[in-house]
């Protein structure tokens, strides 16, 4: 059982999945409860679209993907706000555009196998710096959220009751898009592009069906997201699969327990 | 807000106190919804979600509450228990404005009513108020002219 922390790749993937697992549903809660929760699946595939322009010109993907995702980020949430197209055809042309650059970029850089990894998640690729950047990435992000949580929540609750009582709530959506988009690119090598928004979304929605309140709902959230992040990487670690479906699996395993046990 | 996540009674007023979990039981207290104070917001009936709603606003410690159609898609027991709330607050030395199509419960509780049909028809006591005179006829059938009480507080 314990073997598995004899290989450092391994100890890394915990680490930073156990990092993943107490930021992304934090994040998640704030977008689910503002029925965003496929934002994370349009800045996934945007991301993937500088991952695949740093394996053209040979920056490293993960540098390249941050402010490209970013861009798409507040890209979306200038469409959102503005109402020049609505929240969901923005989230639908930027996932199909992003995914789009990222096939003939990947294509042209001739890359196939590193852009798997991006795609579907590779814990053997997971470096000592990379999980340095999502420590503080995740400081950050939570020392953000927490300076800002009574402003964030009223914004869940109603966008228009929270501009009456004087927060900035278009700054604080651009900065909520922000951070996301910083927490999918770090998540990427952990559960892949493909499958992150699972992580922002499911354990949320578990958690919701089992708390009263939204500081509850979060903790436990993020207790769910820790007991997906770990099966599934012990999963995919003894049975040698994919540790994104591992996780993910693990993830809609504890939605169907908590439909059966919730309200 | 997405039902999937849930919000407290408690949590909602906290968002709008401006000092977060100090007297939220009181504002609870004061319409009457402290013991829903751990319950689920989206659990509530209209009724008692627009009275949390009031809690969230004088936690605020306004001097106004300008309420648009407040009672609108609420059932006629939990109306009675919403305006009893108001006459609390009216009695609070709030200054409550209230836009209403409720003829009935708007001249049973105000101070002060004004009608308005592209201008101003009426501005005056609601004793003095004739609905068959200002209003249309389905107005003044359902009209009954009913006990009033003036408080400490203005209530328009």
């Amino acid at each position: 059982m314990f073997e598995i922390f004899h290989y450092s790749f391994m100890v890394r993937a915990l680490l930073a999945g156990l990092l993943v697992a107490v930021c992304v549903p934090v994040l998640g809660s704030f977008l689910v409860s503002r029925r965003y929760s496929l934002i994370a699946d349009s800045l996934a595939h945007v991301s993937l679209a500088g991952v695949g322009a740093g394996l053209l010109f040979g920056g490293t993907p993960i540098l390249v993907a941050i402010p490209v995702t970013v861009a798409g980020a507040l890209l979306i949430e200038y469409l959102r706000q503005n109402k020049r197209i609505s929240g969901e055809i923005s989230l639908a042309i930027l996932m199909s555009g992003g995914l789009a650059v990222a096939i003939v970029l990947a294509t042209l850089s001739s890359s196939g196998t590193d852009f798997n990894s991006y795609l579907f998640g590779s814990i053997t690729t997971t470096q000592d710096q990379d999980v340095v950047a999502l420590l503080i990435g995740v400081v950050i992000i939570l020392g953000i959220i927490a300076w800002n949580y009574r402003s964030l929540v009223h914004i869940s609750f109603n966008e228009d009751s929270a501009r009456i009582a004087g927060i900035n709530v278009t700054g604080l959506n651009y900065l909520l898009a922000a951070m996301t988009a910083i927490m999918v690119v770090f998540s990427m090598r952990i559960v892949g592009g493909l499958l992150i928004s699972a992580l922002l979304v499911i354990p949320v929605v578990a958690a919701g069906r089992l708390s009263r309140s939204f500081i509850w709902c979060m903790i436990i959230a993020i207790v769910l997201a820790v007991i997906a992040i770990v099966t599934g990487l012990l999963f995919a670690f003894y049975a040698g699969i994919a540790a994104g479906g591992a996780i993910v699996l693990s993830a809609l395993a504890l939605f169907v327990l908590a439909l059966l046990l919730g309200r | 807000m997405d039902s999937q996540v849930p919000i407290s009674v408690r949590e909602v007023v906290g968002l709008g106190a401006r000092s977060p979990h100090k007297e939220i039981d009181h504002f609870l207290d004061n319409v009457g919804m402290k013991e829903y104070a751990s319950h689920r917001f989206d659990e509530l009936s209209g009724g008692q979600q627009q009275r949390v709603l009031i809690a969230k606003a004088i936690a605020a410690k306004p001097r106004v509450l300008i309420l648009d159609e407040p009672t609108t898609g609420i059932d006629e027991s939990s109306q009675a228990a919403f305006y009893q709330t108001l006459e609390q607050l009216q009695s609070q030395k709030i200054t409550i404005i209230m836009v209403s199509h409720d003829i009935d419960a708007v001249l049973a509780t105000v101070d002060r009513v004004i009608c308005l049909n592209h201008r101003i028809l009426y501005d005056g006591v609601p004793e003095a108020f004739e609905t068959g005179q200002y209003l249309p006829d389905f107005y003044s059938a359902k009209h009954r002219q009913l006990h009033h009480n003036h408080k400490a507080g203005r209530y328009v």
